[in-house]
């Protein structure tokens, strides 16, 4: 076998680095709006409309029901048409996004749901605009939630990122079973598994300490 | 100032309608602390939040300063509800803002100018005495330190109708008091009419002006709270108010005694002025035992309770109990009875 190990490392790692980086900020941003619409829609205090709240919950739920490697497939000609191709790290991108987007549209709901309701209601008896309160008082009471959800959710990622390799997608994931399943190479596998391994315990820590900075609560 | 007019407000349950307000009348004058009593789930929050509109009611008006109100929706609502403070038994602050920040929220609401924020929340801080915790957040203050910014906050925009639903209930005792002593001063230097949700009397009596006994969703008896205290005219009234005073005297001293022979007297501090036990003793060839007495302020005015027991011929005792009754606000005969 002939290939430089560092720097098959360095791609794989830039790889998952892209892919993750990539979804993530695009299912911050996304999923976190879908999972305020949806906590909005399902409270007086803002905009109740029961029949917005169930339908896009039940996309949300069928989008979080197909497992990923098969929504990896159903979504290929969406990918072909949005990236220009279905391989490769680039054509990831949109399975891993759109999976990514409703697993942090429900934790961002949950982590709006659990403020206390009382706390909305003084600030709505105040007479504050419904948006005034929204980034005034509930998305800063629900950040501790939603930082915990962006840690679970970049996790989650590089795991389903590393199942990239199905579609050649690349990263360490795809490095793993390419070369050390599948080529027996099981120096590679394991070196591979450590360095997953680290990276998520590192995401853990340093979302679980920007959690705990985060948090007035505990007066910490 | 406020009054209800046949209000009731009634949630859609599985099995028809739960009503939590039934066709309560009532009206409320300018300056009051008023007290709303009853036991849990008699429906005094979703009468008092009707008067911000948290709950719409069912049916009936409310009238606020003479405006009906029940309609106000988005910016007019907002506006309304500037004026109209609110707190809380379990304070409802924002954990992630500092107390500066709590009380400002509502200026911020207002759209009150940047400069002229910092100003009203440092009065609000200074009337509340909380001048040193501006930058601390609330899980670094004690339960009454949380309620007086809950009070500030509530008054920012200098409202003039302050409700309290159960403000003290999770407060120990002599917070509960300093708490109390605070809304009554409010009350008294900018005239704000306070409505007061509590479930002890105790609280009605010290600072209350008048009070609405409210039981399974209707307004059972109001009045002063002077009069409704020491004449509760209605049978869940007088359990209310009873359940919280203890008269219950040791059994070998009612058969000691009699049961029949002991009596329990109500009288305004002003009645003591005249010698009404002895006056009894004299002219009725009666005996008379005091067995337990006590004097409690309600808002202030002196109100002594005396149970004695009396002594002598039946036509004799009578009389006595009859001169005693007419000189004093309340007599009950048997200690049974109490
Ligand atoms: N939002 C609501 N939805 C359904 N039922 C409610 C709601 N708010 C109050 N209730 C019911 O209305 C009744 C009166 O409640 P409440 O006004 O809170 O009583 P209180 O304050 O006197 O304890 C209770 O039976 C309560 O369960
Ligand atoms: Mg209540």
């Amino acid at each position: 076998m002939n290939f430089n190990l560092q720097d098959a490392l360095a791609t794989a790692l830039l790889e998952t680095l892209q892919m993750v980086a990539y979804s993530l900020i695009m299912s911050i941003l996304f999923g976190g709006i879908i999972g305020l619409l949806l906590y909005v829609t399902t409270t007086k205090l803002f905009y109740k409309n029961a029949v917005f709240s169930e339908v896009s919950g039940i996309i949300v739920n069928i989008l979080r029901s197909i497992p990923f490697i098969i929504l990896l497939v159903l979504l290929m000609p969406i990918t072909k048409a949005i990236v220009g191709t279905n391989i490769g790290p680039k054509a990831v991108v949109v399975p891993l996004t759109v999976t990514a987007i409703a697993f942090y549209a429900r934790l961002s709901q949950a982590a709006f749901a659990e403020v206390d309701n009382g706390v909305l209601e003084a600030a709505s008896a105040c007479g504050a605009h419904p948006i005034m309160i929204i980034f005034s008082i509930l998305l800063p009471e629900a950040r501790v939630g939603l930082i915990n959800g962006i840690t679970v959710t970049t996790i989650s990622l590089i795991g389903y990122s590393a199942m990239a390799g199905t579609v050649g997608g690349g990263g360490i994931g795809d490095l793993a079973v390419r070369y050390g399943y599948q080529q027996y190479e099981t120096k590679i596998m394991l070196l591979c598994v450590v360095i997953l391994v680290v990276i998520v315990q590192s995401i853990q820590l340093c979302g679980d300490y920007i959690a705990r900075k985060a948090n007035k609560r505990s007066g910490g | 100032m406020i009054q209800f007019e046949n209000i009731s407000v009634s949630f859609p349950q599985k099995n028809g309608e739960l009503h939590a307000v039934n066709n309560v009348t009532l009206h409320i004058g300018k300056g009051q602390i008023y007290g709303l009593v009853g036991a849990s789930g008699a429906g005094k929050s979703t009468l008092l939040r009707t008067i911000n509109l948290l709950e719409q009611p069912t049916s009936g008006k409310v009238f606020v300063n003479g405006e009906m109100i029940n309609h106000l929706r988005g910016e007019r609502l907002r506006r309304y509800r500037q004026n109209i403070g609110i707190i809380f038994q379990h304070f409802n602050l924002a954990a992630n803002k500092t107390v500066r920040k709590n009380i400002e929220f509502p200026l911020s609401a207002a759209n009150v100018p940047k400069g002229q924020r910092k100003k009203r929340v440092d009065e609000l801080l200074d009337l509340v005495g909380l001048r040193d915790k501006s930058e601390e957040y609330p899980a670094k203050l004690s339960g009454g330190q949380k309620q007086r910014v809950g009070i500030a906050r509530a008054l920012a925009n200098n409202a003039n109708i302050l409700l309290c639903d159960e403000a003290t209930s999770a407060l120990d005792p002599e917070t509960t008091t300093s708490i109390l002593k605070l809304l009554e001063n409010i009350n008294q230097k900018y005239g704000i009419t306070i409505i007061m949700i509590t479930h002890e009397i105790d609280v009605v009596k010290m600072i209350c002006h008048e009070v609405a006994v409210m039981k399974d969703g209707s307004v059972v008896e109001h009045g002063k709270v002077i009069d409704v205290i020491s004449k509760p005219q209605n049978e869940f009234t007088k359990k209310l108010i009873y359940n919280s005073e203890n008269y219950e005297l040791p059994s070998d001293i009612i058969a000691r005694f009699g049961e029949k022979s002991i009596i329990k007297i109500t009288y305004l501090g002003s009645d003591a002025s005249e010698p009404i036990l002895s006056n009894a003793i004299k002219s009725n060839h009666v005996d008379i035992s005091i067995l337990h007495g006590k004097i409690d302020y309600i808002n202030h005015i002196p109100v002594g309770t005396l149970i004695v027991s009396v002594q002598g011929e039946q036509r004799d005792a009578e009389n006595a109990i009859d001169y005693i009754r007419s000189k004093t606000l309340r007599v009950e005969v048997g200690a049974n009875e109490f």
